[in-house]
């Protein structure tokens, strides 16, 4: 066991060192200076310019680059925005607890919608529930995540009118920037309508939630179904038929439990690809998250926000897989013989 | 059996013991996660009643200001969220009299020979407060000859505060027509012109004349934060700025001793919402209460929406086909009026504006008191057109460039497409167009050289006055300054225009903008295509807005009608 999470974190730390180090030839690579890469300062002073080649040693080896590279970038200093001088790592603090907060609720809705669907479909295998689920969530996982998005704001949004289309949360409620999640700074907040505040969070979150939770709802489905599929289908489960225990029983308390478990780590590996939906999603509903800000630093060319993000980004889905691994493996013994390293 | 007692293990693993409980709890959380889950899809439903927001109004406006000081630039966004908000002016422009109204002065005397104006000033103006500075005293004399001398005195301490550029006074030459500001008394001051300008009031009230504090401008200056006072501003007006988020948005609080009653809103927000589309939707969706520049294309949807009003005002722009009048053959003025004949405004304000345009017979919009409606209007009629074209010894046609900007203009909403009518309708008459076209800066950059033969632009008044029209389009004077595109300069235009300001009366000044129009008509350097519409979208349930033909947006009037009560009630 601990063999196993020493080699893990072994693992974690070498793609880590790759990712920066493909992040680090791409800056050398782009257009520009690389101080002003690196830095981000646009025309910089002789003053700062000679700071910046110490802070990043650029007058020695490209070896002693890169080590100052990850240096920095590991005690949070990303440089500065092109655009308006802002420190990058401030204004991502600023920006991801919006994106985690989406991702999080769209998550949960996948999973409270996914697990019992997938349960059903299984336990109606071939008959008429079953095909109209998966057929259903075939649709769902083969949509497009922004023409969901437009569907929905040109429907419930503009034809309907009944949910608002873009933001987080009317202007007009003077909610402080605390936490970064809304409906927890609503509650921090001391506004006088904070009712209303929150049926307007809620209502602003409903379409961009729904519109990223539709493939996760679908994959956690049609995993669910499956690994449901084979534990129904095993042998323990017959035996535990033919003693005749309730059919529910047999369900919950016998085949659910092991079917649970693949579905979990599966999750962990559609990570990325929630990430990118919610980047897509963020900018059809004009959410003020990381994947917005992202996406404008692209259209900007703002090589240090670009550089930044992918690290983060990139480097978040590391450490989630790799201690969601480690989870897993701590709770599944019988997992340990079979998984050595492999991301 | 041996498989049952592996999921024994996998269980006692996953809850360290607690077995039983482990598998209750779990079919409780499956169906809590199914009814929650409908819950949440479902529950959240219709969205919040409108009506039960806070006092306020948000507007959707379309981008971040450059600065809160409108003197620095000509940028509406920056007007906008700064000139009338925050700022008076000495006199104010009332479009609904159109005529100059008090403002920060109470009022004004011109005397005989209309070079010196005296002001009388409003006394017990507040100035705002914010968290660096509590005015001591009410606005005075000092305030308005500070913010005066900034812009016109090249040695002022906060000339180049902010770079040092006033692009409006700039270009209404406002340094060397004003000759000194006098201080009299603390609520008198004397104006002494170089010399008689009509158009001196309305440049006074244009949006870009607003007044700052001084002692606010001291404070700065001695804690060596001079720039802060472009960024944090403090004025008179109506609202206070309490904070700027770039990108995002922009929090008013109301003056609550605003020297012309507090508004009636307990807060203004600016949301800076770029894309026209999001600004629209916000709009049907209630997170805005009013909205910037809805596209003519859009112009439909709003009409059939019932919570939607669209509020309409001929602008005081135009937008003209201009021609290279040194170049062969537009130096030949019958050419100039073949064009003229052969081209179809109408179809061409159908199909760019889809009807948010009038037709322009006169670079002067119907609106202003110096339109000339005696003048015959180029009726579209190819015959004539060729007729003209063969008199001037072009019966065969001739090749031209037309140079089109690829950006959407408050005047044009797509140049493009206006060059494309305008290349079909000329072959007609045997008149070959090639487009040209490069980016906004380049293309702006490249009119410098008058290369082309004949170009679409247009033009957006910065007040009322009809001078505003003529000297910056046609005047030799404009050749140097940039504005005179169709290389134009005519003695006899010349002197008829500088005639008319002369004069400070009116009615005194109205014969020579007739003749001047008179002039263009005949002489045709461009060929005024249309005066488009200017539009605001706003909810029906918001009252005191009202659309200023030149520009800038004020919210002092603005109120949310009825929302009090509906609050009050069972929603």
């Amino acid at each position: 066991m601990w063999f196993y999470i020493v080699r893990r974190i072994n693992l974690f730390v070498f793609t880590v060192a790759v990712l920066f180090l493909l992040v680090f030839i791409m800056l050398n690579a782009l257009p520009g200076e690389l101080a002003t890469n690196l830095s981000g300062v646009q025309n910089p002073t002789i003053a700062q310019y000679d700071a910046i080649v110490a802070q990043y040693q650029l007058d020695k080896s490209w070896f002693n680059q890169y080590i100052s590279f990850i240096k920095q970038r590991i005690h949070g200093d990303f440089g500065v925005s092109f655009s308006d001088a802002k420190p990058i790592f401030d204004e991502m603090l600023r920006l991801l607890p919006a994106t985690i907060e989406l991702c999080i609720y769209a998550m949960t809705i996948a999973l409270l919608l996914g697990l019992p669907l997938g349960i059903i479909a299984a336990v109606y295998y071939k008959k008429f529930g079953d095909f109209f689920l998966l057929g259903t969530s075939l649709i769902g996982y083969s949509i497009p995540v922004f023409w969901l998005g437009v569907i929905a704001i040109m429907y419930f949004g503009l034809d309907l009118q009944w949910l608002p289309v873009a933001g987080k949360l009317n202007l007009l409620y003077q909610v402080e920037h605390v936490t970064g999640f809304t409906l927890i700074d609503i509650y921090l907040s001391d506004i006088q309508y904070k009712q209303l505040a929150y049926q307007d969070a809620l209502a602003h979150l409903v379409m961009p939630t729904i519109t990223l939770a539709v493939i996760p709802c679908a994959i956690v489905f049609r995993i669910t179904r499956t690994t449901m599929l084979e534990e129904l289908n095993a042998n323990y489960i017959k035996a535990a038929q033919a003693r005749g225990l309730h059919p529910l029983s047999v369900i919950f308390h016998h085949a659910l439990p092991n079917a649970i478990q693949p579905v979990l780590s599966q999750i962990t590996l559609q990570l990325s690809t929630l990430l990118t939906s919610a980047m897509v999603t963020e900018v059809i509903f004009s959410w003020p998250g990381i994947g917005q800000w992202l996406i404008q630093a692209t259209y900007q060319q703002n090589y240090p926000i670009i550089s930044a993000g992918i690290l983060v980004c990139a480097g978040f889905v590391i450490v989630v897989t790799v201690i969601s691994d480690v989870l897993l493996i701590a709770t599944t013994p019988r997992r340990r013989s079979a998984e050595y390293g492999s991301i | 059996m041996l498989m049952l007692q592996g999921l024994g293990v996998t269980l006692a693993n996953i809850t360290s013991g607690a077995h039983t409980s482990m598998k209750n709890w779990l079919i409780f959380v499956l169906k809590v996660c199914f009814i929650t889950s409908i819950l949440m899809l479902v529950g959240c439903g219709p969205s919040v009643d409108k009506n039960l927001h806070t006092p306020g109004i948000v507007y959707c406006s379309e981008g971040d200001p450059t600065s809160f000081n409108p003197q620095l630039t000509t940028n509406g966004t920056t007007t906008d969220a700064s000139s009338y908000q925050i700022y008076n002016r000495l006199v104010e422009y009332d479009p609904a009299l159109g005529s100059i109204v008090p403002a920060l002065a109470r009022h004004w005397f011109i005397n005989e020979d209309g070079t010196s104006y005296t002001f009388y000033l409003r006394k017990n103006v507040k100035f705002h407060s914010n968290k660096d500075f509590t005015p001591t005293r009410d606005f005075n004399a000092d305030d308005v000859l500070f913010s005066f001398n900034r812009v016109i005195d090249a040695a002022h301490p906060y000339h180049q505060v902010s770079g040092g550029s006033y692009p409006f006074f700039q270009s209404v030459g406002f340094t060397d027509i004003i000759n000194k500001i006098v201080k009299v008394n603390d609520y008198m001051i004397v104006i002494h012109l170089t010399e008689k300008d009509a158009s001196f009031m309305a440049n006074l009230a244009a949006n870009f004349a607003v007044i700052q504090s001084k002692e606010y401008a001291d404070q700065l200056a001695a804690q060596n934060k001079q720039a802060q006072i472009d960024s944090k501003p403090i004025g008179t007006g109506p609202f206070v700025l309490d904070s700027y988020f770039q990108n995002d948005h922009i929090r008013y609080k109301p003056n609550l001793n605003y020297w012309n009653g507090a508004p009636a809103i307990e807060q203004l927000v600016f949301d800076i919402t770029p894309k026209s589309t999001n600004r629209i939707a916000k709009l049907m969706t209630g997170d805005c209460d009013v909205s910037a520049l809805p596209q003519s294309s859009e112009i439909d949807i709003i009409r059939q929406n019932k919570k939607l009003e669209l509020q309409i005002q001929t602008g005081f722009n135009v937008s003209y086909l201009g021609f290279n009048t040194e170049r062969v053959p537009f130096n030949e003025p019958k050419v100039r009026q073949a064009l003229a004949h052969a081209i179809n405004k109408r179809a061409i304000v159908e199909a760019v504006y889809y009807g948010s345009a009038t037709i322009a017979d006169s670079v002067l919009p119907s609106l202003s008191w110096a339109y000339n409606d005696a003048l015959p209007p180029y009726e579209y009629n190819i015959d004539k057109a060729k007729a003209l074209l063969a008199e001037a010894g072009y019966a065969d046609g001739f090749e031209m460039t037309l140079w089109a900007a690829p950006v959407q203009r408050i005047y044009n909403p797509n140049a493009i497409k206006t060059a494309e009518l305008i290349q079909g309708q000329l072959k007609k008459i045997g008149v070959e167009v090639k487009i040209v076209t490069y980016g906004w800066n380049v293309f702006i950059e490249k009119l410098n050289d008058y290369s082309y033969d004949s170009l679409l632009l247009g033009w957006t008044a910065d007040n009322a006055d009809p001078d505003n029209f003529f000297r910056p389009l046609f005047s030799c004077a404009a050749l140097l300054s940039g504005g005179n595109r169709v290389n134009w300069c005519n003695d006899n235009f010349d002197e008829t225009i500088n005639q008319a300001i002369a004069f400070t009366d009116e009615k005194k000044r109205v014969p020579f903008y007739l003749a001047a129009q008179q002039s263009l008509n005949e002489q045709v350097p461009l060929i005024p295509i249309a005066h488009a519409l200017r539009f605001q979208v706003k909810s029906r349930n918001i009252s005191g807005m009202s659309l200023n033909p030149y520009g800038g947006i004020s919210f002092a009037k603005a109120k949310r009608k009825a929302a009090v009560n509906q609050a009050g009630g069972a929603q």
